[in-house]
Order: C-alpha cells, then structure tokens, then sequence
C-alpha cells in the first residue's frame, strides 16, 4: 500500500514539475529574420587634400590611404550633395563628375573657407532598414528591439557625420515604426535612443517596439502576414579601415524579443552589407541631324497660303505670273547634343535664270533672261538686311521665314514689323554665289536642340519683260555645329 | 387566306433577295476595304540628315598619324547621292559658328575608304548609314599650327525634279567640323586674354549690370574656356560670382564668353548676357574676369577687372526736371509780375 503511495506521489511530482518546466520560456532565435536597406551606398568621409583653390571646381582629395574612411571619389556619383569645409561651417556642393580617383568635379566653385587641405569632404546616405522575423516564443508584455552598431562615443554616434564602420544616429532621431496592432501584440509607439546598449563591448543604437498582450509563437512580422518593424533615416556607416573598393563592408545588427523585466529572451543576429554605388557609363558623341521636308500646296506659312507642293530637293514654282505672287515653302528640322549649337545657313547658286548663263550683276535686275532680287519697299534688301515685299510691282524671287512654335532663333520672321518691315510679309534676297556673297544664318542655337523647326516660304513675281522659258536656280543649306 | 404568289413573281423575289443581300455583302466588303486603306500610313518622303560627331578636335605631333572616322545617316526616305568636301573653316569671332569657306590647302588629311573620296559621289540609300575613316598624317615638315576644317557633306536626292516654269533646287548639307592641332606638346591655357569687358561706365542704380566679355586667342592654336567672374562692391565684397561654359576659342580669334548655369536651376541656353540684378546698386562695382589653367590646379593666369559706377540717374533726373520747373515757374511768375506793374 504504502509503496503504491509513494509511486502515486513521484508520478504526481512529475507531472508537476513537468508542468513547471513547460511554464518556462527557453531563449531562441527568431526565425526567418532581415534587415533590409533601401540604400545600401556607403556614406562619404573624407578630406580635402592639397592645391585646392579659391572657385575652383575641381575638388582633390586627400588620398592617404588610411588617413580617413573615404579616400577615393569612387565612392561619389553625379549629383550627390557633398559637405565642404570645417566642422561647424560646412558648406553644400553638388557633385558634376567623377573622372578620377583622386578628384571630383562640382557644378559651383569652392567658396573662401573651403580650400583648406584637412577641411572635411561628407556626404552621408541614409537608409530607410525594413526588419522582419518570425517570433520564436510568446512573450507577454514584452518588446522587440533592433540594435545597429554605433561609435562608441555618445557624441561623435549621432552628429549627423558619417563614421567610419558604424551607423550614425543622425541629429533628429530616425522614426520607429511599429506594426499595426494584431491578437497578442497591442503595440506602443516606437522609440529610438542613440548609442544605448552594449553588446560583448560593441555599443549599438537602440530601435524598440513595445507591446502589451501575450504575444505568441510562430508571429511573422514579415511585411506580408504582419507589418515589419520600419526605421527611417539611420546614416549608412563610412568605409570601414579594411574597406576595399567593389567588396561590401558588412555589418551585424541584432534584433531581439525582450519580456517585461527587459530580459533578452530571443535574439538573432543580420548582416547588411553596404558598398560603393555601381556607376555606369557610357559616351555620347556630338551629333547633329538636319532635316527637309516639302509641303504640300494650301499649306499655311508665313501669313499667306503656298499655291505650290515642294519636296525636299525643290521647290517647283511651275508657270510664275506677272500680276500675282506665287507661294511655296519647305520645313527644316535641326536637332544637336553639341554644347554649343548649330547654324544652318543659305546661299544660292545665282538668281533664277532660262539659259544657264548666269545672271550678272549681285541682284541680276538687268538681264532679261533673269529672275532678280526683289528691292523691297525701302529699297533696302539685301541677303542680310530685310525688307517689306508685299507689292507685285516689285518682281523678283526672295523668301522669308516663319518659325511655328518659337522653338528656334531665326535671322527675321515674316511678321518682323521693326526697321524697314511692317509685319506683313519682311523678306531677305537669297545670298547669290556667283556674286561672291557669303552664306547667311536662317537659324541657330547657342546651345542643344530638340527638333528646332522653321519654315522657308519662297515668293516669286515675273515682269512683264521676262522672257518665256524654265528658270531655274540652286539653293544650299548647310548645317553645321557651333564649337 | 394566303395566296400564293405565282412562279415568275416567286423567282423575282427571291431574285431580289439575292441581289440585295449580294449587295449588302459588296457595301460591307467595300467599307473594310475603304477602311483597310484609310488606316495605311503615309510614307515620309524626305532629307534627314544626321552627321556624328558634330564637332572634333584631335591634337597630334608632326609625322604622327592618327585616324578619325565620321559617320553620316539618310533617316529620310531618298536615296542620296553625296559628295564629301574637305574645306577650310573660320571664326565669326563672336558666337564660335564656324563660317565655312569653299576649300582647303590642306594636304594631309585623306579618306582611308576605298570606295569613297573627297569631291567624288558616292551613294547613301535611305535608312542607312556610312562611316568615312580620315587619316590624317601631317608630315614632320608640317607647321605647327592649328588647322580648322569641316568635312561637308553635299547631298543631292537620286530621284529627278519634274521642272515646268520656275523652279530652285534645295541641296541639304551637313558638316562635321574638325580642329586639327598640329603641336609638339598639348596647348596650354595662357594664351587665352580678355580682350574686353562690354558695358557702359555708368548704370542707373534702379537698374542691373548686364555685360558681354569678350575672349581673345593670342596661340595659334584652339584653347577652351576656363574661368569665372566676379562682381565685388565698392567694399571689396563678392557679391556674385559667374563661371565660364569651357567653349573653345580657335587660335588667332576672338568669341563671346557664356555664363555657365547654375546648379539645381532648370537648364536653359547658356547666354552671352552676364546680368547682375539686385534690388539696387550704389557706388563703384568692380567686375574682375579671371581665366583659369585646369593643368594648374585652376590657378589664375590671367585676369581683367572693369569698375563701373551705380549712381541713381533716374532719381537725378527727376529731380532736376522738378528743379527746373520750378525755376521755369518763378521766372515765369517774376516776369508776369513784373508786367502787371507797369
């Protein structure tokens, strides 16, 4: 009997003890756990090195290999915002260029102040860390806490100033998001302290999510089933002493899931990796595209209807009249990558002639056989200065210009109404080649061109004194890069 | 009840039923087609040129050889026959368009294609592209000096213009310029002056310092542009500060500097319009233009200052036109006064 007792009692003091132990929590890792960064670049901490100069552009660094974190522009790409100067007065610059190792270009010079060799050269970036894990135990009343290396000084940890193989906490504290809110997570929130905790003699930023409730185990707070842990705006760490240029510089956080007394019972540990941004380049060579195009008759151009349809290679008049001017035009494109621009220019052969033989003379107005330059109503046109032309007393063959969406800069408009032009119809003679005339600009750019488009109206009138025949002339355009 | 329609009338009717159901079909087939048509697109029938690079400047030693290879596209839809030119270009001496000239003497530059040579045709079917390879070699005798030049394409379409009465033939040409430096060691930068500082000596204070500088070549040989302006007060104070667009000068000319833009400014044309515009100007300003050697650490080599005095001559002149009307007033007055009493 009393042996039965006893055996009673043991199997009893087991099934309690067993039920203690199952009350217990063992420590575990959190399972499935990251960190994610948005900006995996490394921060820039560098110096100015000697021979810096008062608007200078070109900004050379000191490249004392182990003299500071950052010692190569390779680390710096077009457009990123770099501080220049002394700690306390450091001024923003853009970056224009990276050629070399050794300098970078930027797109304003260096002011007074920030020449001095040892002057800091920083560029920080920042990285939004998206933390997902899966709970390992159900803590009730506890917290999930995210620890990022920090420099071990309080101060130098959360200047704002990228540091050499840890994370900066910034001046303004990175903002903790927690998740939303689900059974046995009723979460607070997120809160986040500078260089706070120390681990096995590592000092880490801290970056907690509270909760009351009793938790649970197998909880995913992965960004899918629940929300993750997001901390906005923590400074990529500088190149670490051991840094090697293309290799990523890698970095340990830990993320852990404390109780209510602030015990550790979970923890895992994450590597990111942040390394030098991936540059690619390429070269684009000056280009320039010039482009003709005929019009059809009845096309509007220059405050008048063309009678005639052109194609790119000629302008067909057909039977020219004495008492009425006949219309045509042409559409030119031009588009150029150059810097400096373009110009397109135009020269006729000679005026317009039935016999080949040329017309005499710069105008070509005493020949029969001659299709001149019209006077204009001042008397005043030239292949360089303009004219109104709207009467058909005046013969001859001109042309004008009409620029359809003021993308370009023409040499005169056709509704030009200053000097010896009214607005109606302001024209220029061809330059004539045989007289010895120089080429004349009809449009230009200082600077690159998309699609710049003018039309070239041509105007002819005959007297009655023109011989019958097929008159004819060349006019070049030529398109050509400005240096 | 129904009657039934007789044999001839049966047939008819449904005679007519087929014609119109034919005809239905016909309208319908008609519209797809009509349709079909309308949706085809018009094919381009034009000249569009494309030349790469636009702009080239190669520097080599006398009996060195160097190869240049330029590429010209037909993107229109006529065949072209073109004919390349080598010829000689100059500076306008203000906006750096080049101005082409007709020829060259220049002996040492040829084109390596077999099929292709200077003042001779060859043909460019549309959509296509061809790159010509120069050589240029100039011989150990060659002076020293700069050679700029343009390759110019003169185009001409393959298909022939109907000619009744009066008719031009358009030829479109594009050209690729080329700066040849014939040197023993690369340029350097001092060559480069300020040959003048454009603006008035006097402004109105109510309005703004608006120049032109304008950049002389003394080298015999292109240097780019490398400097700044500054506009400092009567204190000494920058109180604004331009940069130099790197526009090249060609040796033995003159152009018009352009401000470089600004950053984080949208992007516009570089101007040669340097404009100064604050609220107000006061007193001497002094405008100093410094050129700059990037083969120096940007050290300056060369520099122009101008001063120019801000007074407020608007106000001056307001004031005198009050003064002198009142004066014209009183002696108005004095006289008429005058003229009463007797």
């Amino acid at each position: 009997m009393t042996k039965k007792f006893i055996l009673v009692l043991m199997l009893l003091g087991l099934f309690v003890v067993s039920g203690i132990e199952n009350k217990k929590s063992y420590s575990a890792n959190l399972t499935s756990a990251s960190d994610t960064l948005d900006n995996a670049r490394l921060s820039f901490r560098g110096a100015l090195g000697a021979g810096n100069t008062l608007g200078s552009t070109v900004v050379t660094l000191n490249t004392t290999t182990g003299a500071y974190p950052s010692t190569t522009s390779a680390e710096l790409v077009e457009g990123d915002i770099v501080k220049i100067g002394e700690a306390g007065s450091l001024a923003n610059y853009t970056v224009a260029s990276t050629s070399s190792n050794s300098t970078f270009s930027i797109t304003a010079g260096l002011a007074a102040g920030d020449i001095e060799a040892g002057d800091d050269v920083i560029a920080t970036n920042s990285a939004t860390h998206r933390v997902r894990f899966t709970t390992a135990n159900a803590i009730a009343n506890g917290r999930f806490r995210v620890l990022v290396p920090a420099l071990a000084s309080n101060t130098a940890s959360a200047d704002g100033i990228p540091d050499g193989g840890y994370f900066d906490f910034g001046t303004a504290a990175p903002t903790v998001t927690c998740p939303t809110d689900l059974t046995g997570y009723d979460f607070v929130a997120g809160t986040a302290t500078a260089s706070t905790i120390t681990v096995a003699g590592t000092d880490y930023h801290s970056y907690e999510c509270a909760y009351s409730g009793a938790g649970a185990t197998g909880s995913p707070f992965d960004g899918s089933t629940n929300d993750y842990i997001q901390i906005t705006s923590i400074i990529n760490p500088a190149p670490k002493t051991t840094h090697t240029t293309g290799t990523a510089d890698t970095h340990n956080l830990i993320i852990q899931h404390l109780n209510s007394s602030l015990a550790v019972v979970d923890s895992s540990t994450v590597t990111v990796g942040v390394i030098e941004a991936v540059k690619v380049t390429a070269s684009v060579p000056n280009q320039l595209t010039f482009q003709i195009l005929g019009l059809a008759s009845g096309t509007s151009a220059c405050g008048l209807t063309t009678d005639v349809t052109t194609t790119p290679s000629g302008v067909d008049f057909g039977e020219l009249s004495i008492t009425a001017f006949r219309n045509a035009a042409q559409s030119m494109n031009v588009s150029t990558n150059a810097s400096g621009g373009f110009a397109v220019t135009a020269i006729a052969d000679d005026q317009m002639d039935n016999d080949g033989a040329g017309c005499a003379g710069a105008d070509g107005t005493s020949l029969n056989d001659c299709i001149p330059d019209p006077a204009g109503a001042n008397t005043a046109m030239s292949p360089s200065a303009s004219d109104e032309w709207t009467a058909t007393s005046d013969k001859g063959f001109g042309y004008s210009l009409h620029d359809l969406n003021a993308s370009t800069t023409e040499a005169f408009a056709y509704n030009t109404a200053t000097g010896n032009c009214t607005g109606t119809y302001c024209a220029r003679e061809f330059a004539d080649e045989a007289a010895a005339e120089s080429a004349q600009t009809i449009f230009s750019s200082t600077g690159v061109a998309d699609n710049q488009n003018l039309y070239v109206c041509y105007k002819a009138i005959v007297a009655a004194t023109t011989e019958a025949g097929d008159y004819e002339s060349f006019i070049k355009y030529t398109a050509t890069a400005t240096f | 009840m129904k009657q039934i329609k007789p044999y001839y009338q049966r047939k008819k009717t449904h005679r007519n039923r087929k014609i119109f159901w034919l005809g239905l079909l016909l309208s319908f087939g008609g519209m797809l087609f009509s349709t079909a048509t309308k949706v085809q697109a018009q094919l381009r029938s034009d000249v569009a040129l494309d030349v790469s690079p636009g702009v080239q400047v190669i520097q080599l030693k006398p009996g060195e050889t160097k190869l240049h290879t330029i590429t010209i596209t037909q993107n229109g839809d006529l065949a072209l026959e073109v004919i390349p030119h080598l010829i000689d270009i100059s500076s306008d001496n203000e906006s750096g368009q080049p101005i082409l000239l007709d020829n060259t003497s220049v002996k040492f530059v040829s084109i390596e294609n077999s099929d292709i040579d200077f003042n001779s045709t060859f043909s460019l079917p549309p959509h296509t592209s061809k790159e010509i390879t120069l050589r240029i070699s100039p011989s150990n005798q060659t002076s020293l000096q700069e050679y700029p030049l343009a390759v110019m394409f003169q185009t001409t379409p393959k298909q022939v213009l109907t000619r009744s009465g009066a008719s031009s033939k358009t030829f479109a040409n594009i050209a690729s310029n080329l700066i040849i430096d014939v040197a023993l060691a690369p340029p350097s930068f001092d060559g480069l002056q300020v040959k003048e500082i454009e603006i008035k000596q006097v402004v109105d204070s109510f309005r703004s310092l608006d120049f032109k500088v304008l950049i002389t070549n003394q080298a015999n040989y292109s240097i780019p542009i490398h400097g700044r302006v500054t506009i400092a007060d009567w204190s000494g104070e920058v109180k604004h500060t331009f940069h130099l667009t790197n526009d090249i000068v060609l040796g033995n000319s003159n152009r018009l500097a352009r401000n470089a833009p600004v950053a984080n400014e949208e992007f516009t044309n570089q101007n040669t319009n340097f404009i100064y515009n604050p609220s107000f100007l006061i007193g001497p300003y002094t405008i100093r233009v410094e050129l700059l050697d990037p083969n120096q650490n940007n050290q300056v080599f060369y520099s122009s200052t101008k001063t120019v005095l801000a007074i407020p001559i608007s106000i001056l002149v307001a004031v005198l036109a009050g003064l002198s009307t009142y004066i014209g007033y009183m002696v108005l007055s004095t006289r008429n006064r005058h003229l009463a009493r007797y």
